[in-house]
């Protein structure tokens, strides 16, 4: 089973495992990192290190960071080409909600692109979208 | 094809519907019998926003739910049903909708409600509505989402 560790500024990395959970229930093989601004970058580093090594069963694990070029993603990108891990940056909720239901039997290069489009297609504008509606019915 | 899920959810169509019971359930229509929402145009359409496409959604009034339930049944759809009430799930039950199993997913919490899970609470009216339920052939299982094992109503209540 692949396994996820999730990294972020303060506390955001708890609090989205958690919320994801309210939604999908407990996701297994998941650890969160809470990145606090007195910690040096080796304690970082080796907080996530522990990470992957709790999460990896030999699937591989995907880090997910919370924003690209931030240190939690930078940190993380240093673990590309060590063990089985892929870098997924910018994750918010609904790409936490959707890895439980698809990480069954897919390779871990798959995985990070299902959840890389499922983030860019979860951000929308509802009132757009209602407008359109709208206006299909108009046309008809 | 009969209902692959029968379920009380005071949110209705949410995440947890969408993102594990649809999948799970491998469901292809759902069927929402709110008398609220059949007559508010804006908000079922806001909630249809969140269904995935190749997901069809109905909403009707409770007095509609068997006949929208026999044209899903007629199509051979896979539909979830969605009733926000203990009490509205009766109507449908007597109106003679078919669902042997039904699912609690959501019931908000108010003063004098007792908790049954951490996502569900029952007003003593609730009790009386699944108790009815249960002596007409129907079990009831509290159960968020798919991965949880769920408690049967028959267990709370002793």
């Amino acid at each position: 089973m692949i396994g996820a560790v999730v990294v972020s500024h303060g506390a955001l990395a708890t609090e989205l495992v958690r919320a994801a959970g309210i939604i999908v229930g407990k996701i297994e093989g998941v650890v969160a990192v809470d990145i606090s601004p007195e910690m040096s970058v080796e304690e970082i580093h080796d907080a996530v290190e522990g990470a992957v090594r709790t999460v990896e069963d030999g699937d591989g694990v995907l880090l997910l960071t919370d924003m690209f070029g931030g240190t939690p993603s930078n940190i993380g990108l240093s673990f590309l080409g060590s063990a089985r891990v892929e870098v997924l940056t910018g994750v918010n909720l609904p790409m936490m909600v959707k890895f439980p239901m698809v990480r069954e039997g897919m390779p871990l290069d798959e995985l990070a692109r299902q959840l890389q489009e499922c983030g860019h297609r979860s951000i929308m504008i509802p009132g757009d979208m209602l407008k359109k509606k709208a206006e299909k019915k108009q046309e008809k | 094809m009969p209902l692959v899920l029968a379920r009380i959810d005071c949110r209705l169509i949410h995440g947890q519907v969408v993102e594990t019971w649809v999948p799970h359930t491998c469901a292809d229509s759902l069927i929402v019998a709110n008398d609220d929402l059949a007559g508010n145009p804006f908000l079922r359409s806001v909630m249809e926003l969140a269904v995935p496409p190749g997901v069809r959604v109905r909403f009707c009034r409770l007095d509609e739910a068997n006949r929208v339930l026999a044209d899903a049944d007629g199509n051979g759809e896979r539909s979830i049903l969605l009733v926000a009430s203990a009490a509205d799930a009766v109507t449908l039950r007597k109106a003679g909708a078919a669902f042997d199993l039904l699912n609690i997913g959501n019931l908000h919490f108010s003063a004098g409600k007792v908790e049954i899970s951490p996502s569900v609470f029952f007003a003593p009216e609730d009790f009386d509505a699944l108790g009815w339920l249960r002596s007409h052939g129907v079990s009831v299982l509290v159960q968020g989402t798919p991965f949880e094992a769920g408690t049967s109503f028959d267990a709370e209540r002793e």
